[in-house]
């Protein structure tokens, strides 16, 4: 009874924001001309510059992922009502239909004969099996080794028919099966060590199933792929897609409003005022559903100490910081997941605002105020650096308000800001005090698992290497059981625990907005990722541009 | 050299930490950072000198390829930066010192525009004709999928977008030309060419202007060996504001990124064409210093 | 000579308004009407155009920008002066060892001087700014005195030469005078007036440079106030804060105008010589 109403709920509000956007695209749209049936068109996303290898195991980020997810494909992909829990509301991807085994412990996928290689290879059961492995090799580093442990094995049946066999029933064996690996061309990948994979070419040029293939890379400028002609569905209707690369926020917002590019996909609520003002472009919100947080690093000798880091989220105005940097549009997480997902408890409040309560913890601990007002304690002053990248507006703009709140506790703050490259490297390296980072939540509650937990910490994910074996059981029992209301339960102690311990402070979760040239059709955006609906994007021939006009770049490119 | 001296060099940032070790012990190795600082030195101009930059530490390419794509963005802007701060400067100059009324004015404009941040007048220029009056493109040096245009279509997009920050580069730089033209000219003796030409029979004005014409491109051209390291230094906050690609934006990229060779990659470059384009002036400068002789000393002056 | 300065109507106004510029950054605690770096209600007060309990308006952070301003005052003026004391020192030194120096060391000295020359001196400070790591107010100083003295040192040694050639000189070497006591007693005093004059004009200059640093992020560190801060603070919005951009942008242009105003007259008063700066 619990879990329909759930989802019913889910479901419900999910349709109400798909058509609320839907209905903003709708009036958005001043002709009633339908999208012409004539291909063609280039479209330009203005993003920060990952310099991650385009090979699916390995992605942590989702401007490498939004690439990813045009050029390979999964089994099957959740449809727009997001029940990931339902294989009836899974849409087929490379897998045209599927049978459950009779004791729900293995799944068989058949795979569309149709399905080629973008080199022209057919897809077979093989490759999945392969996948597999890949994904499960150790040396490769995927940060979803975790999240198909249920996962025996992989076998072949027949040359279309690959099984997927589970150690346990639980309720998100489907998911799992299906949307945690994106099929890879095992042809490609033969005779390459695994621990090779990810500097190997094939991460430069990469070889997919999906509607676009790959084109052309120069690193830190642009990213472009085209539409793959003899896509077994039918081609997209654009004819190119092309990442450029942007060095800060202001670079982004000036190359939209110049129309060298079409897509900005971060809009901060200060300047969306000046798109709507465009006629030429559009403020579209969509769900983005990730956090933003200041995680410790909980390897350096000041942060392992846990009541100083309670002390430090204590310290912080998490609500006022909210106001001044997006007024309404965002909300404070309680949990390390997104408001609206389906294991979130809204009732839980990281440690609330007490600046009072801080004080009095940094004074027990011996951290005296010198005369400058910043605290001391054995002749070392108390300071925190922290790190962000320069490409987020939110992220900056918070930077400066958390030094100001912290140094009224006594706590010196240095920010540095770096550019989102460089960024990333020194966090995946580990080399800070804290940072500013962001989680972008799949719809499955594994995603906890996959950054919070102790496992994580060795896939390169959990940052702030933080441990507590409690949190770790909770989730994982969270995550075993088959009943919803108990998973839930489950999740909500662990919550209580990870708030607690206070490895980071969970600060926001924006309201996106994107801003996108009007001419370009987009339909509704899917709230597991804009970059999704792309290949179903279409620009009318009569409102083209020179560049949509460049046609498809030559084939072998 | 200064760059191997200061804490934090290319591979210690890089090493500590930031990479795994036995990277940063290979980087050390390869960047000859072990050896004594002489060593260093010598081997980097060894390595200068036969092309080789070595790697960037931030996209893995090789400096030179990023260096050959940033340098002629750079020279371009400098060089129409260049000419037409020179153009206008001694125009400014010349009318400046014929002008009977309004010079107080003039000098007054001058020094203001002198003083202007060149990052303020870039962001002015921004905000004005970018956003507010969207006029021309307000970053980089051509439009995304400017390759695929024609001819005719391409070269109007890379002008377009040269606009805005020529002339932010201009309007700062032409200032300090014209100011200094102006103190230049005035040194001349004015009354005596007056006297010359007019016991030619010439008219007044038209002499005038030929003589400042002439006294004035004297100074000019020692004035481009000077503007010029200024101009090149003004237009790395142009670069950065208008998001232009060259030098001035790939040094401030690779600083943020703590790229150390493109870094030192970049101010060897900047320094030597820099010094270039100082000795071509003066080596113009001494070819044309006979040639103005002549003229002054026919024109009058110390003529009996 | 410094009387023909004083009755100059223009000098004596830069020189006034430089003056009032220095008292209000020395006693900027006392004229500021809040603590510059006090974010005093983040959404009250956020991005607040000029009124009257706020003269310059407030920044993204609800920080008063008047206040910001008038103890960027202090920040801007004294690594200017600090940096060009700097520069000075180093040009003076290197300019009299040259100088005085034989032909040969004279010439390495020279060529050496020829090289940091040719590298714009704001690449140089971008670069060696970032490298270094760690941005301090005591770094910037430096940083920027030791980019900045090779003009300097070009032209004092060319007029030790010069004063080394007149006849006292050389009557004073005849007479067994030490190198040293003819540079105290002799050299020194007619390269002041060189000195002081390009020192004033560098100020200029090194105020310019310091808040372009900033505004790039490499100079001033947050939260810190200097004037090219707070035009940065303000650069994120599209035209829509002015007042973080008119003010500062005003008080760096007046200071640097009347900085050269200033140079000027005092080069016209004290040495007629021409000084192709910038």
């Amino acid at each position: 009874m619990t879990r329909r109403t759930d989802r019913a709920a889910r479901v419900t509000r999910t349709a109400a924001a798909v058509a609320i956007i839907s209905v903003s695209a709708c009036a958005a749209r001043d002709r009633a001309a339908p999208a012409s049936r004539h291909p063609g068109g280039t479209v330009v996303i203005a993003v920060p510059a990952s310099n991650e290898p385009l090979f699916p195991p390995t992605v942590r980020s989702v401007a490498t992922q939004e690439v990813i997810d045009q050029l390979f494909e999964y089994l099957a992909r959740v449809d727009t009502t997001l029940d990931l829990l339902d294989p009836g509301h899974y849409a087929p991807q490379l897998a045209d239909r599927w049978t459950w085994s009779a004791d729900s412990l293995a799944i068989a996928f058949h795979l569309d004969p149709r399905a080629r290689w973008h080199d022209g290879v057919p897809v077979r059961a093989v490759d999945v099996r392969e996948t597999y492995r890949i994904y499960r090799d150790t040396t490769v580093g995927s940060p979803s080794l975790d999240n198909i442990g249920a996962i025996d094995s992989v076998t072949v049946r027949d040359s279309l028919t690959a099984v997927v066999w589970f150690s346990h029933r639980y309720p998100y064996q489907f998911y799992d099966a299906t949307m945690q690996m994106y099929i890879l061309p095992s042809h490609r990948l033969a005779g390459i060590a695994p621990a090779a994979l990810r500097t190997a070419d094939v991460g430069q040029h990469p070889i997919g199933s999906g509607p676009f293939r790959f084109v052309r890379w120069t690193h830190g400028a642009t990213l472009a792929i085209a539409a793959d002609t003899a896509y077994r569905r039918g081609r997209p209707a654009l004819d190119n897609v092309i990442w450029a690369s942007i060095p800060d926020y202001q670079s982004g917002l000036a190359s939209i409003f110049a129309g060298d590019a079409d897509v900005d996909e971060v809009i901060h609520p200060e300047d969306v005022p000046a798109i709507t003002r465009r006629a030429d472009l559009r403020a579209v919100p969509y769900r983005d559903p990730s956090y933003v947080f200041l995680g410790f690093n909980l390897r350096r000798p000041l942060l392992a100490d846990r009541a100083l880091r309670r002390a430090l989220t204590q310290a912080l105005d998490r609500r006022t910081m909210l106001r001044n940097v997006f007024d309404t549009l965002a909300v404070v997480p309680g949990a390390p997941i997104t408001r609206g997902h389906v294991m979130d408890d809204s009732t839980l409040v990281q440690l609330p605002f007490d600046s009072a309560t801080a004080d009095r913890t940094l004074d027990s601990l011996g951290w005296r105020r010198g005369p400058d007002g910043l605290r001391r304690r054995g002749g070392q002053l108390l300071h925190l650096d922290i790190l962000v990248p320069t490409s987020s507006k939110g992220r900056s703009r918070y930077a400066v308000l958390i030094q100001a709140q912290l140094r009224q506790v006594g706590v010196d703050v240095s920010v540095s800001a770096l550019e989102y490259a460089t960024f990333q490297q020194r966090t995946t390296s580990r080399d800070f005090d804290s940072y500013l980072g962001s989680w972008h939540i799949d719809p499955s509650p594994a995603a906890v698992r996959q950054t919070w937990s102790t496992s994580a910490i060795a896939a390169g994910v959990n940052l702030s290497s933080y441990s507590n074996p409690r949190f770790d059981a909770l989730v994982d029992s969270a995550l075993a059981t088959a009943d919803l209301r108990t998973a839930r339960a489950d999740f909500a102690r662990a919550f209580r625990v990870i708030d607690d311990d206070a490895p980071a402070v969970w600060l926001f979760q924006p309201l996106q907005v994107a801003a996108i040239q009007r001419r370009i059709r987009t339909g509704p955006l899917r709230a597991d990722g804009w970059w999704l609906t792309i290949p179903d994007w279409s620009i009318p021939a009569d409102e083209r541009i020179a560049r949509d006009r460049i046609g498809l770049p030559p084939a072998g490119q | 050299m200064l760059i191997r001296i200061a804490p934090g060099n290319a591979c210690g940032d890089v090493g500590e930490g930031r990479q795994s070790s036995a990277a940063a012990e290979r980087c050390v190795r390869r960047l000859h950072l072990d050896r004594p600082i002489v060593v260093q030195y010598g081997e980097f101009v060894r390595s200068l000198l036969h092309g080789e930059l070595g790697e960037s530490t931030a996209t893995g390419e090789p400096v030179l390829d990023r260096i050959a794509v940033a340098l002629p963005n750079t020279i371009l802007l400098v060089t129409l930066g260049l000419i037409a701060s020179t153009t206008l400067g001694v125009a400014v100059a010349v009318r400046r010192y014929l002008a009977a009324t309004g010079g107080q004015l003039l000098d007054a404009l001058l020094l203001i525009a002198f003083a202007l941040p060149d990052f303020w007048v870039a962001q002015v220029l921004l905000l004005t004709f970018a956003f507010l009056w969207p006029l021309f493109p307000p970053h980089g040096a051509a439009s995304f999928g400017a390759d695929y245009l024609a001819t005719w279509p391409w070269l109007v997009d890379r002008v377009r977008h040269l606009v805005l920050p020529v002339t932010a580069i201009t309007i700062v730089s032409a200032a300090s030309v014209a100011r200094f033209q102006y103190a230049a000219l005035r040194e001349v003796q004015h009354d005596d060419f007056l006297r010359t030409a007019r016991a030619k029979g010439l008219g007044e004005r038209a002499i005038v202007m030929r003589h400042a014409l002439r006294v004035a491109l004297g100074p000019v051209i020692a004035l481009i060996g000077v503007a010029l390291p200024a101009i090149v230094g003004g237009a790395v906050f142009v670069e950065r504001i208008f998001g232009w690609p060259g030098m001035g934006s790939l040094i401030i990229d690779a600083v943020s990124a703590r790229d150390g060779p493109v870094v030192v990659a970049c101010l060897a470059i900047g320094g030597v064409a820099t010094a270039l384009g100082g000795l071509v002036a003066d080596v113009l400068a001494a070819i044309a210093d006979p040639r103005l002789r002549e003229p002054v000393g026919a024109g009058g002056g110390i003529d009996p | 000579m410094l009387g023909r300065l004083a009755r100059d109507p223009w000098a004596r106004v830069a020189g006034i308004g430089l003056l009032l510029l220095v008292l209000v950054a020395v006693f900027a605690p006392a004229i500021a009407p809040y603590d510059p770096n006090r974010q005093l209600d983040i959404i009250a007060l956020k991005d607040r155009p000029p009124s009257l309990a706020h003269w310059f308006g407030t920044d993204p952070y609800g920080r008063d920008v008047l206040s910001r301003v008038i103890f960027g005052a202090r920040i801007s003026l004294a690594v200017a002066v600090l940096a060009v004391l700097a520069a000075t020192t180093a040009g003076l030194a290197y300019g009299a060892v040259a100088g005085m120096a034989g032909p040969r060391t004279d010439a390495v000295l020279m060529r050496v001087l020829d090289v940091c020359l040719a590298v714009p001196r704001v690449l140089l400070l971008v670069a060696i700014t970032a490298l270094w790591g760690e941005i301090s107010l005591a770094t910037l100083i430096l940083v920027l005195g030791l980019t900045g003295w090779f003009t300097l040192g070009r032209m004092v040694r060319a007029d030790v030469r010069a004063v080394r050639a007149r006849e006292f000189v050389l009557g004073a070497r005849a007479l067994g005078a030490s190198p040293t006591r003819i540079l105290g007693r002799h050299v020194l005093p007619h390269v002041l007036s060189t000195v002081i004059v390009w020192a004033t004009l560098d100020i200029g200059q090194v105020i310019l440079l310091e808040a372009g640093l900033s505004f790039l992020g490499l100079g001033v560190q947050p939260p810190t106030a200097s004037w090219g801060t707070v035009m940065q603070d303000g650069a994120d919005r599209l035209a829509g804060l002015w007042w973080m951009s008119v003010f500062p942008g005003l008080a760096i242009v007046l200071t640097v105008a009347a900085v050269a105003l200033l140079g000027e007259r005092l080069r016209d008063a004290l040495d007629p010589r021409d000084l192709p700066h910038r």
